[in-house]
């Protein structure tokens, strides 16, 4: 699954371990959802949706 | 939203400090039980006669599953408070590390009537720790 995470991050000028710290996980997991070695979980997927203030659809893509 | 300046250890160990905490009570258990069992084992096979039988013997032979009992909760507490990427890695890296090696040994089981040395539980207990050394060192290099 494709996401902008790392466009968003990079926006609001924060590194890994800021948006990690944000989410309350680890830097590894950040760094994980970011290169799509990892699809978060729908709790999380929600808190990061919330964090940048966008709805899940518009951060996560399907394919 | 806190602006607080992430710690040495956020930065560069790549886990949150309730990991941390969690992960050095797990590290200091398994090392608990690790002596307990290897000093249990000492006492009881080569310095018997040290020991007075009744119960000091009994509780000797039992602190190993004692601390195993301490240690599978602490275990698990580290499991559920961790993120949920190293929750995955470490039960992948347990289940292979335990389910591998019994099915490895399984394997090996088929050739002992042909002559093959048989295989002991203090082997099987080392090569899970090998497995699981390996395979949590390439979830670490995949995931760094």
């Amino acid at each position: 699954m494709k996401n902008r995470i790392k466009v968003l991050r990079a926006e609001q000028d924060w590194t890994q371990a800021k948006l990690a710290q944000e989410l309350g996980v680890s830097r590894q997991t950040v760094n994980a959802i970011e290169t799509g070695k990892y699809d978060p979980s729908l709790p999380l997927a929600f808190k990061i949706a919330r964090l940048f203030g966008q709805r899940i659809e518009e951060i996560f893509v399907d394919g | 939203m806190t602006d607080r300046k992430p710690s040495v250890f956020e930065r560069h160990a790549a886990t949150t400090p309730k990991d941390f905490r969690n992960s050095v009570a797990l590290g200091w258990t398994l090392i608990a039980w690790a002596l307990a069992s290897a000093g249990s084992l000492t006492l009881l096979n080569r310095f018997e006669s040290l020991i007075p039988d009744g119960p000091i013997s009994w509780a000797v032979a039992a602190l190993p599953a004692v601390l195993g009992i301490v240690l599978l909760f602490v275990f698990t507490r580290y499991l559920r408070e961790t993120d949920e990427l190293q929750r995955t890695l470490q039960l992948q890296a347990v289940s292979i590390a335990f389910g591998g090696t019994y099915f490895g040994f399984a394997a090996y089981g088929s050739f002992e009537p042909l002559g093959a040395p048989p295989a002991t539980f203090d082997q099987y207990f080392v090569v899970v720790c090998g497995v699981y050394t390996l395979v949590s060192f390439l979830n670490w290099r995949r995931y760094r």
